[in-house]
């Protein structure tokens, strides 16, 4: 392998995520609600349930909203 | 003046050649043109143009060009006077004189010339007369800037979710001692959706290599800790973008737009360089005087990327003149954009940095360790020479120095700063990151010239011509910050200097603007070119 190759591949970007793709839309709220959608394994756990770990994170964010 | 020397002028002030001149003819020319000086007012003038089978000049267009005391010395200058005011207006000579030496009015005159017909006094006028503003900005910090960007707002989102989802695995307090790291991957995974375990576990996965001997539990408490970070963030990014949104609605009330600042931003430095180009020309002093409006993109924001293009577009069209700061990102998209910018007509000055070396070392020493190892990234792919300008000891240095690389890897959060492990990479590899830094402004200060020479000398977009009147716009380059604001004061002021050339090699005639060194206006010389095409540009125009 010839050393500009090498540093190619040394410098190569990291793996895109989710968060570098551009969108159809920019409106945080849309994101928000796109983003749990594709992160949560289920369809209809789109928010993290209480797990006794005191208030849902999430609720208590909403409500502050 | 010697014979020929006036044929040329009267070549150059009408756009053909001089034809048909007897010996006769040259002998008067040559009693007359002998004393240079000798006055010469309109009718002697047109005198002379009709002994060389040249059409005449109505008054007005005498006086503008030649003035009230005309000498057969000052003929040349009066000459470049008016080819300088008909490649402005009209791009070429041929219609400039049949048009505007006919008139016999100076308001007439004046009413054609438009724009190029204002003195600098009603310019000034114009200027001191406005209103004060009603509604201003209310000026997005540097440092807040990147929230304005589509990136920037995704990276908090996401990373907001992916600590919640995180915290809602995490099993009840008194539970947390005796969870295994492999029992709450399992929990993770049971809950992400497949494609996103990746970025997840990832964000676990280095936290584990930051904290080396790091259980479940610390991992909880340390969550516990990031989770009102992004809820701080999250707000914060609302705020910003709200007031940026109604910044937009500012600046498309605004009765007056003189300056469009555009460019192509996507990375964190990006929105703060163009806010500190901003803020850098709009300070200068030789602008503070004129009372401008600008639309600067790092204080305006909307949610719709249609909206976002009308928006561009309608200030570029409002916009007297357009600043385009040159960034990394040379995109057919930015290069096709700054020329139909050019064949709007209007000036199109772009800003392309003159890098000192030492001074961007220091600076990018400075920066987030990501930014110096995406500035390498910029620079290896943008500078041709790179590895060749490299001795072979930096060429084996750059290869094998692994830390920013790992640091980029392995940080736990991009939207969150992490102080701590910037600190301790800066102090481990002080001597290596100035180093790297040094190669990596050297190879910077090359692109920009390189790119500053092309758009300057042959850029195939950077001369477009104006589709409503064929007039040949060409980009106005400029260096430096002073430049700049010294450059957009003689645009928005009606005080642009020029000289012109005429160009044997090339066959053209250069109306070059003395800021910037680059070609505004041609004039071709190529006689079939030139003849077809006004005929057909100016028969388009109902001609």
């Amino acid at each position: 392998m010839d050393e500009n190759m090498k540093l190619k591949i040394k410098l190569a970007a990291p793996q895109p995520n989710w968060e570098d793709e551009e969108k159809a839309t920019n409106d945080v709220k849309v994101l928000r609600e796109e983003y749990r959608r594709l992160l949560y394994a289920s369809e209809g756990e789109s928010e993290p349930k209480k797990e006794g770990n005191g208030e849902s994170p999430v609720r208590g964010r909403e409500e502050k909203r | 003046m010697q014979v020929d020397a006036f044929l040329g002028l009267a070549e150059a002030l009408t756009g053909t050649p001089v034809k048909d001149v007897t010996a006769t003819d040259k002998a008067f020319l040559g009693t007359i043109l002998a004393n240079d000086d000798r006055q010469i007012d309109c009718s002697q003038l047109n005198e002379l143009l009709l002994l060389v089978n040249k059409d005449r000049m109505e008054t007005p267009f005498f006086q503008r060009f030649f003035g009230d005391d005309c000498r057969v010395a000052l003929l040349t200058a009066g000459v470049a006077r008016f080819q300088q005011m008909a490649m402005l207006r009209y791009g070429n000579f041929i219609y400039a004189y049949r048009t505007l030496a006919r008139f016999r009015t100076n308001d007439e005159l004046k009413r054609e010339l438009g724009e190029y017909g204002r003195t600098q006094e009603e310019i000034k006028e114009a200027f001191d007369s406005r209103s004060a503003k009603l509604l201003d900005i209310e000026l997005i910090a540097r440092e807040d800037t990147p929230l304005v960007g589509y990136l920037s707002a995704r990276e908090i989102i996401a990373e907001n979710e992916r600590a919640l989802l995180l915290q809602s695995c995490l099993p009840p307090a008194a539970q947390l001692p005796e969870t295994s790291w492999e029992a709450f991957e399992q929990s993770v995974r049971g809950k992400t959706s497949p494609g996103q375990q990746r970025p997840v576990l990832g964000i676990a996965a280095n936290y584990r290599v930051r904290q080396v001997d790091a259980t479940v539990a610390d991992f909880a408490g340390y969550i516990g800790t990031v989770v009102p970070k992004f809820n701080q963030r999250s707000a914060r990014l609302d705020e910003v973008q709200s007031q940026a949104t109604r910044n937009q609605d500012i600046y498309l009330t605004w009765d007056h737009m003189d300056v469009y600042f555009a460019t192509s931003m996507r990375k964190s430095w990006e929105f703060r360089d163009l806010f500190d180009f901003v803020q850098g020309v709009m300070a200068d002093a030789d602008l503070a005087s004129l009372k401008l409006r600008w639309f600067d993109p790092t204080q305006s924001y909307t949610t719709n990327r249609v909206n976002k293009g009308l928006v561009e577009s309608l200030m570029l069209k409002r916009a007297k003149c357009t600043v385009y700061s040159v960034q990394d990102t040379d995109t057919l998209g930015k290069d096709s954009e700054l020329a139909a910018t050019l064949a709007q007509g209007k000036p199109v000055i772009a800003y392309v940095p003159q890098i000192n070396p030492e001074e961007r070392a220091g600076v990018l020493l400075n920066e987030d360790p990501v930014t110096i190892q995406e500035r390498l990234r910029f620079v290896y792919h943008a500078d041709e020479g790179f590895l060749a300008n490299l001795t072979a000891d930096d060429q084996d240095f750059v290869q094998n120095f692994q830390a920013l690389q790992r640091f980029e890897q392995q940080r736990i959060w991009r939207s969150l700063p992490d102080p701590e492990a910037v600190a301790s990479l800066r102090a481990e590899n002080k001597g290596n990151l100035d180093r790297l830094c040094r190669i990596i402004a050297a190879s910077e200060a090359r692109i920009y010239d390189s790119r500053a020479r092309t758009l300057r000398d042959f850029h195939p977009l950077a001369i477009q011509v104006n589709l409503d009147t064929g007039v040949a716009n060409g980009v106005l380059v400029v260096r430096t910050i002073p430049d700049c604001a010294r450059l957009l004061r003689r645009v928005l002021s009606g005080t642009m200097e020029f000289t012109l050339e005429r160009n044997q090699q090339d066959r053209m005639w250069y109306l070059r603007e003395t800021i910037s060194e680059c070609v505004y206006r041609v004039v071709s010389l190529d006689r079939k070119l030139t003849n077809c095409f006004w005929n057909f540009y100016l028969r388009q125009q109902g001609q």
